[in-house]
């Protein structure tokens, strides 16, 4: 048993699909480790859902160096994460699941069809996950993980990320999504690590930018994208979650 | 929104004319001469300013993309002849996945015999590196070549030469000389 199974299983007695290989509504049981305080892990979920794709979640401790382990490279070979296990496929690193998981969805695509806009949205999930994502990681490390709350750590982070803020304002102004008219990955990019960002007390970056705060509003209250009654920000970590280390499973009930 | 995407909004962007040319600068590195390669395997020769210091940035008229994925994305589509991105999920799922780790791993040295022996036993019974050639061969051929110039390639890799072989050999032949010595 590997550590999908141990740590992400189905649950075989509730009857969920797929468990013996069988195929339901064309998908097998989507299994994801990942950890709560990794914004990665937290965008697959959101595309799992919004792409009404039921996905078993379970937790590495990452801060504890478990990603490491031999039980975990056993599964993920470079040790890369999230990961994720289809049947007999698997799949590491947050590009490959999420748009993996996007084309194996009900709702339309994540990824616009214009090639301009598509590599717009490239650009944008960049800026999201190499530019702020380490910034927002050393605070959810410093307040909430380790919360060893060192304020020059912290305040370091807050000098990049506001102008990173600022040009998102600046986007939000101009267009009601990330990338623009409609609702894309990059999307989802920036409200995972917005909501971790949110969750920690240098929310106030946030706060003080009115559209930001407005999109990521409208992001929590907006039905998932295949049009299933479930809306994915809600599967988002608590505060107690992330300290915890604890994951929603993603489950659709209204096929 | 519904199931096929009815009353989702029509977006213009920005378009470029047949007879711009793409121009890339950027730093001397890895990642430039990863987006070289993955011009070159689509037809695209890039006019190129390369220095210490520049950001990544590819243009082709008024259109600015500054992110390799995106990079890869755009001239995928502008390129010659039909896109590599796959459309089946999961050789989707390898290609994105064989980025990451000529990306994340590779680009900063780590894990490198492991991930090439890899590679070497996946190239012995597929031609490219997710069975059909993607979007990930050229960049990922390019961090391997990156890798040989700078002595740190294991040796003994007879499926991985074979694999920069046929990805060099799908580069057209006018601008296939060109391109080899920017990335090799």
């Amino acid at each position: 048993m590997d550590l999908f199974d141990q740590r992400a299983a189905g649950d075989a007695d509730a009857g969920e699909y797929g468990l013996s290989g069988e195929m339901k509504k064309t998908q097998y049981v989507l299994q994801l480790l990942g950890a709560a305080y990794c914004a990665d892990t937290l965008k697959c979920i959101l595309v799992a859902a919004e792409q009404g794709m039921e996905m078993n979640t379970g937790t590495i401790d990452v801060a504890g160096g478990e990603n490491q382990s031999a039980d975990f490279i056993a599964i993920s070979e470079f040790g890369m994460l999230p990961a994720l296990k289809e049947n007999d496929f698997f799949s590491y690193g947050v590009k490959s699941i999420t748009e993996y998981v996007n084309a194996r969805g009900l709702g339309f695509s994540l990824i616009p069809k214009n090639v301009t806009l598509a590599a717009e949205q490239d650009d944008c999930c960049a800026i999201a996950r190499n530019q702020a994502g380490p910034h927002i990681s050393a605070i959810v490390n410093e307040t909430l993980v380790k919360a060893s709350n060192d304020a020059a750590t912290i305040d370091a982070a807050k000098a990049v990320l506001g102008p990173l803020l600022d040009d998102l304002e600046q986007r939000l102004t101009k267009n009601k999504f990330v990338a623009g008219k409609n609702f894309s990955l990059a999307d989802i990019y920036w409200m995972a690590q917005l909501h971790l960002l949110s969750l920690t007390p240098a929310n106030d970056l946030i706060e003080q930018r009115a559209k930001v705060k407005a999109w990521m509003g409208t992001l929590r209250a907006k039905k998932s994208n295949c049009g299933q009654a479930l809306i994915a920000t809600s599967l988002l970590p608590t505060v107690a979650d992330v300290q915890s280390n604890t994951i929603k499973d993603v489950v659709i009930t209204d096929f | 929104m519904g199931l096929f995407g009815f009353g989702k909004s029509k977006e213009k962007a920005a378009v470029a004319s047949k007879n711009d040319n793409f121009a890339l600068s950027g730093p001397n590195n890895a990642s430039s001469a990863r987006c070289i390669m993955a011009a070159a395997v689509r037809g695209v020769a890039l006019e190129l300013d390369l220095g210490d210091g520049k950001q990544l940035e590819m243009s082709h008229g008024p259109v600015k993309i500054n992110s390799e994925n995106a990079i890869y994305t755009y001239l995928d589509v502008k390129g010659d002849g039909a896109p590599l991105r796959p459309k089946k999920a999961r050789h989707l799922g390898d290609q994105n996945y064989w980025l990451a780790v000529a990306n994340e791993l590779l680009d900063n040295n780590l894990q490198i015999e492991k991930i090439l022996r890899r590679m070497d036993e996946i190239l012995a019974t597929n031609d490219y590196l997710a069975g059909p050639i993607t979007q990930a061969d050229g960049p990922v051929a390019a961090g391997v070549l990156q890798l040989k110039k700078a002595g740190s390639c294991p040796q003994g890799l007879s499926h991985v030469d074979a694999w920069l072989s046929r990805v060099e050999q799908v580069v057209p032949e006018g601008i296939r000389a060109s391109a080899m010595s920017q990335v090799s």
